[in-house]
C-alpha cells in the first residue's frame, strides 16, 4: 500500500518532464517517421498526401549529394573522433603528471570550449583563407606563415584540402571537455597503483597500457559513444569553416545534417512528384538508425572491453 | 640479503617551509633471512622507513645498503623488492593470475637467462679470457654506481649550501660564499670526479681488453659456425610445413637439440624455451604457497580481505626479491583473520627464508611474528632486540609503555639511597640504584608483576573484577598511581579479592622497571 504511493507520487513528477517529452520529442520524432514515408507530404498545408511508400528514401540514396553528404559525415566520425580523443588523454596523462603550472595549462586548453563555436570557426576560415583574385586581399595567416597560396577553404579548394581543415578544427575544438574529463578521470585513479607499478617494475609505457587506460576505461567509453552521436550530427563546425560567400554551404560540403536543412528548406513536390520535405524527413531517419545502431555496437564492445 | 641502514634521515619540506623530520639518523642491520617488525606509535616513521628501503620514496641523507650494494640511488625496479601494501593495491581490472604474472612480464626472463647461459658459455669455452672479461665488467659496474653516489652525495651537500646562501639572503646579511662560486666549486667537483673515475676506470681495464673479447668471442663463433648452417636448414624445412608454424620454438628447439654443441647447449635453450609457460608455472607454485590457487580467475573485488592479503604476497614474492616489505599487512582484516594470516605470514618467510620488514603499530602483531623488533617514535630508534627481551627489559618509559597489553601501570614514587619508596614505602630496591637519591621517579609494573602478600607493602583499592575470556584481572585504584585505574591481572588463587577491601601486594623485582620522570630514561 505504501509502496503503491510512494509510486503515485513518482509518477506524479514524472509527469511534467514526460509532458513536455512528448510535446517536444515524441510527437516530432514519429511525425518525422511518418513524413518520410509518405512521399507527397505537403510542408505548406501539412497534408500527408494520397501514397504510403519508400520513394522519399529511394530517391535520397539515388541522390548524388546524399551520398557525398553521409561521405563527408562518416569522414568527420571516423578521424575526428578516434583522433581527438587520443590526443586528449595523451595530453590529460602528460598534464596529469607535471605539478606546477598544472592549472595554467588547464585553463589554456579549456578556453576553445567557452568560445562561441561559429566565431571559432570564422576565425578558421580567416585564417585559412586565400584571395581568389591576386593581389586583392592579403593572404590568411596560414599561406603567410608557410609561404604558400592555396585556397583552403574558398569555392576552388579540393575536396582534400576543405576537409583537411574541417577535421583539424573539429578535432581541436573537440579536445578541452575530452582533456577535462579525463584529468578529472586520471585523478580519480589512486596513486598506489603506479606505486605498484613501480615495484613491479613496469615500464611507462606498460603503466600507461596495462593500468591507466584500463583504469580509465569507463570514461573512454563514455567520451567515445557521446563524441561519436555528436560527430554524427556535425553542421555548424562545418558551415562556419568552409562556409562559402552569404554563409551558405556548397553542395559537395554537406553533412548529413546539412542535407536535411537543404531539403526542409524547399516546399513542395519534384518532377516525379516526391516532396522535399519528405526527403529531409527520410535523411533524417536514416541518420537516426545510423547513430543508433553505432551507439548500440559501441555499448557492446564496451561492454566486452571496459572495466567497471 | 642482509639490509643496512646507515644514518638514515628523511625530511619533509612543505611549501610554508614547515619541515618535519619524520625519520632522524636510523641506523640499523636487518639480518639475512629474518623478520624484523618496525613497530611504533603512528607519525613515527615506521612506514616512511619501509618506503625509503623500498625506493618509494628516497632519504634526505643517508645510505641503504642490500648486501654490500649500495641501492641508495636505485630505483624501486632496480633494487628487486617485493612490497605489499596496506590495502593491497591489487589491480582492481586484472584476474587474480593476472596480477600475479604482472610482475614476472616485466621482468624480460628471456634476456636475462640468455645473458646468464652465455656468461656460463663462455667460462666453458675460454675460461682465462672469460676470467678477465667478467671480473672487468663486475669492478666496472661497482666503479659506476661508486661515483654516482659520490656525485649525488655532493649533489645534495651543494643543494643545501645554495638553501642556506638564499636563506641567510632573505635575512638581508650578507652571505659568505655567492651563489656562483659554490656552482663552481661544484663544478669543479664534478670534474674531479670525472677525472678520477677515468683514471680509476683506466686501472681496472685489462690491457688488451679488446683482444680478450674478441678472442673470447671468436672462440664462441667457431663453436656456433657450423650449427648455424644447420640451423637455418631446419628453420626453412620446419617453415615450410605449417603444421609447426604454431609454437614454433617448441619444434625448433626439439629439432635443434640433438645438434646443438655442447657448450653452447644452454645458451640455445635458454633462446628457445616457452617463457610464457614458465611464468604461468611460477605464478600457479606461488598461488599455490600463498593458497589461492583455486581463485585465479576471480577479480580481485570478488576476493575476500584475507584472500586479497595472500595475493599481495603472491605477487610481491613472484618475482623472487631480495627483500619483502609489508606494510602494515594486517590492518584492514578482522581479529580472527588476522591471527590467521600473521601465522601463515611466519610460515610463508620461513619457507623462502627472505629477509622481511614488517611495518605495524599493533604491539602483540610485531611481537608475535618478528624475529627481531625495532621500536621507533619521533622518527628515532628507541629500542631494538629480541621481542622477548625488548618486552623484559625495556630501554626507557616510551618502550614499557608501549610494549605489554594491559598496560603498564605508573606510579609516582621517590629514590632514597638506592630504595624505591611509594607513599614511604620501601617497594624496590637494586643494587644497580647504589646509593642515588632523586625525589621523583616513576615505577612502571606490569599487570602480571603483582603478588598478593599479607605483608605486601603497597595498598590497593580494588574497584572491580574484569573477566575477557580466560583472562581474569582486577581493576584498582592508587592515589599515587599515574592513571585513575591500574589493571593486575590474577591468579586463578588470588579470587578471593573482595570489591570495597583494600588489598595489599607485594611487586616482583623482575616486573618492575623504575624511570627517570623528566627524561623518561630507565634508572633500574
Amino acid at each position: 500500500m505504501l509502496d503503491h504511493k510512494r509510486d503515485l507520487k513518482a509518477w506524479l513528477y514524472l509527469l511534467i518532464p514526460l509532458f513536455l517529452l512528448t510535446i517536444f520529442t515524441f510527437y516530432p520524432l514519429i511525425k518525422t517517421f511518418l513524413i518520410s514515408l509518405f512521399s507527397e507530404y505537403n510542408a505548406l498545408t501539412d497534408d500527408f498526401g494520397r501514397y504510403f511508400d519508400l520513394y522519399a528514401y529511394t530517391a535520397i540514396f539515388n541522390d548524388r549529394f546524399f551520398i557525398n553528404a553521409l561521405t563527408n559525415t562518416l569522414v568527420i566520425v571516423f578521424v575526428s573522433v578516434p583522433a581527438s580523443t587520443i590526443l586528449a588523454l595523451l595530453i590529460a596523462v602528460s598534464l596529469n603528471s607535471i605539478k606546477p603550472l598544472q592549472k595554467i595549462f588547464q585553463t589554456i586548453f579549456f578556453i576553445p570550449y567557452v568560445t562561441n563555436a561559429l566565431a571559432i570557426g570564422m576565425v578558421f576560415n580567416v585564417m585559412f583563407s586565400h584571395p581568389l583574385v591576386g593581389g586583392v586581399a592579403a593572404e590568411g595567416l596560414i599561406n603567410t606563415l608557410f609561404q604558400t597560396a592555396i585556397d583552403w577553404v574558398g569555392p576552388t579548394a579540393t575536396v582534400e584540402r576543405w576537409r583537411t581543415v574541417v577535421l583539424i578544427y573539429t578535432i581541436w575544438s573537440a579536445l578541452p571537455f575530452k582533456i577535462l574529463v579525463f584529468i578529472g578521470g586520471l585523478q580519480n585513479i589512486s596513486k598506489q597503483y603506479y606505486d605498484a607499478a613501480k615495484i613491479d617494475a613496469a615500464p611507462k609505457w606498460k603503466v600507461m597500457t596495462r593500468i591507466t587506460i584500463p583504469l580509465l576505461s569507463p570514461i573512454i567509453s563514455y567520451i567515445l559513444i557521446t563524441s561519436f552521436i555528436g560527430s554524427f550530427k556535425a553542421y555548424e563546425s562545418v558551415l562556419s569553416v568552409v562556409g562559402t560567400v552569404g554563409r551558405s554551404l556548397d553542395r559537395n560540403r554537406w553533412t548529413a545534417v546539412a542535407y536535411v536543412y537543404d531539403k526542409i528548406g524547399i516546399s513542395g513536390l519534384d518532377i516525379n512528384n516526391i516532396s522535399y520535405y519528405s526527403r529531409g524527413a527520410a535523411a533524417a531517419v536514416v541518420l537516426f538508425f545510423i547513430i543508433m545502431i553505432f551507439t548500440f555496437l559501441n555499448l557492446y564492445i564496451s561492454k566486452k572491453t571496459v572495466h567497471y | 640479503m642482509e639490509v643496512r641502514l646507515e644514518n638514515l634521515t628523511k625530511v619533509f619540506e612543505s611549501k610554508n617551509s614547515a619541515r618535519t623530520i619524520a625519520v632522524n639518523q636510523f641506523n640499523f642491520t636487518i639480518p639475512d633471512g629474518k623478520l624484523v617488525g618496525l613497530l611504533g606509535p603512528s607519525g613515527c616513521g615506521k612506514s616512511t622507513t619501509l618506503y625509503m628501503i623500498s625506493g618509494l620514496l628516497y632519504p634526505t641523507h643517508g645510505r641503504i645498503f642490500f648486501g654490500d650494494e649500495d641501492v641508495t640511488e636505485l630505483s624501486p625496479e632496480q633494487r628487486g623488492i617485493g612490497l605489499v601494501f596496506q590495502n593491497y593495491a591489487l589491480y582492481p581490472h586484472m584476474t587474480v593470475k593476472k596480477n600475479i604474472l604482472f610482475p614476472l612480464e616485466n621482468m624480460n626472463l628471456k634476456k636475462k637467462s640468455i645473458e646468464d647461459a652465455t656468461k656460463l658459455a663462455h667460462f666453458a669455452i675460454s675460461p682465462k679470457e672469460a676470467k678477465v672479461y667478467y671480473q672487468y665488467i663486475k669492478e666496472s659496474t661497482s666503479l659506476k654506481n661508486k661515483y654516482k653516489r659520490l656525485e649525488s652525495e655532493a649533489k645534495a651537500v651543494y643543494q643545501s649550501k645554495l638553501l642556506e646562501i638564499s636563506k641567510t639572503k632573505k635575512r638581508n646579511e650578507k652571505a659568505t660564499n655567492s651563489t656562483s662560486s659554490e656552482r663552481q666549486s661544484f663544478k669543479d667537483q664534478l670534474n674531479d670526479f670525472k677525472l678520477s673515475f677515468e683514471k680509476e676506470m683506466q686501472n681496472i681495464t685489462p690491457d688488451k681488453l679488446q683482444t680478450i673479447v674478441s678472442k673470447m668471442n671468436d672462440a664462441y663463433a667457431a663453436i656456433e659456425k657450423p650449427y648455424q648452417n644447420h640451423k637455418q636448414k631446419i628453420m626453412m624445412q620446419l617453415l615450410l610445413n605449417p603444421i609447426h608454424w604454431f609454437d614454433f620454438n617448441h619444434h625448433f628447439w626439439k629439432a635443434l637439440k640433438p645438434i646443438v654443441p655442447e657448450a653452447i647447449k644452454q645458451v640455445e635453450e635458454a633462446r628457445y624455451k616457452d617463457y610464457q609457460k614458465q611464468m604461468h608455472d611460477e605464478a600457479i607454485a606461488m598461488a599455490k604457497l600463498v593458497g589461492i590457487e583455486d581463485q585465479l580467475n576471480k577479480k580481485p573485488a570478488q576476493l575476500s580481505g584475507g584472500q586479497q592479503q595472500r595475493v599481495a604476497i603472491a605477487r610481491a614474492l613472484v618475482k623472487k626479491p631480495k627483500v619483502l616489505l609489508l606494510d602494515e599487512p594486517l590492518s584492514n582484516l578482522d581479529a580472527r583473520l588476522r591471527l590467521q594470516t600473521r601465522e601463515e605470514i611466519k610460515r610463508i618467510q620461513k619457507e623462502i627464508g627472505i629477509t622481511t620488514v614488517f611495518v605495524t603499530h599493533d604491539q602483540e602483531e610485531a611481537m608475535s611474528i618478528s624475529d627481531e623488533i625495532v621500536l621507533m617514535n619521533f622518527g628515532a630508534e628507541q629500542q631494538k632486540g629480541n621481542p622477548q627481551d625488548v618486552y623484559n627489559q625495556p630501554a626507557n618509559l616510551f618502550v614499557a609503555k608501549f610494549l605489554g597489553t594491559p598496560q603498564l601501570n605508573l606510579y609516582q614514587g621517590a629514590l632514597k639511597n638506592g630504595k624505591v619508596m611509594i607513599q614511604d614505602q620501601v617497594v624496590f630496591e637494586s643494587s644497580s640504584l647504589k646509593s642515588k637519591s632523586l625525589d621523583e621517579v616513576l615505577i612502571g609494573v606490569r599487570p602480571e608483576g603483582y603478588e598478593m602478600d599479607e605483608k605486601g607493602t603497597l595498598t590497593l583499592q580494588p574497584q572491580f573484577i574484569e573477566m575477557i575470556g580466560r583472562d581474569v584481572s582486577l581493576v584498582a585504584s592508587h592515589p599515587q598511581a599515574q592513571t585513575p585505574s591500574i589493571r593486575i591481572i590474577l591468579n586463578s588463587d588470588d579470587f578471593s579479592v573482595k570489591p570495597n577491601q583494600l588489598i595489599k601486594v607485594r611487586l616482583k623485582p623482575h616486573k618492575t622497571f623504575i624511570f627517570e620522570k623528566t627524561t623518561g630514561r630507565r634508572l633500574a
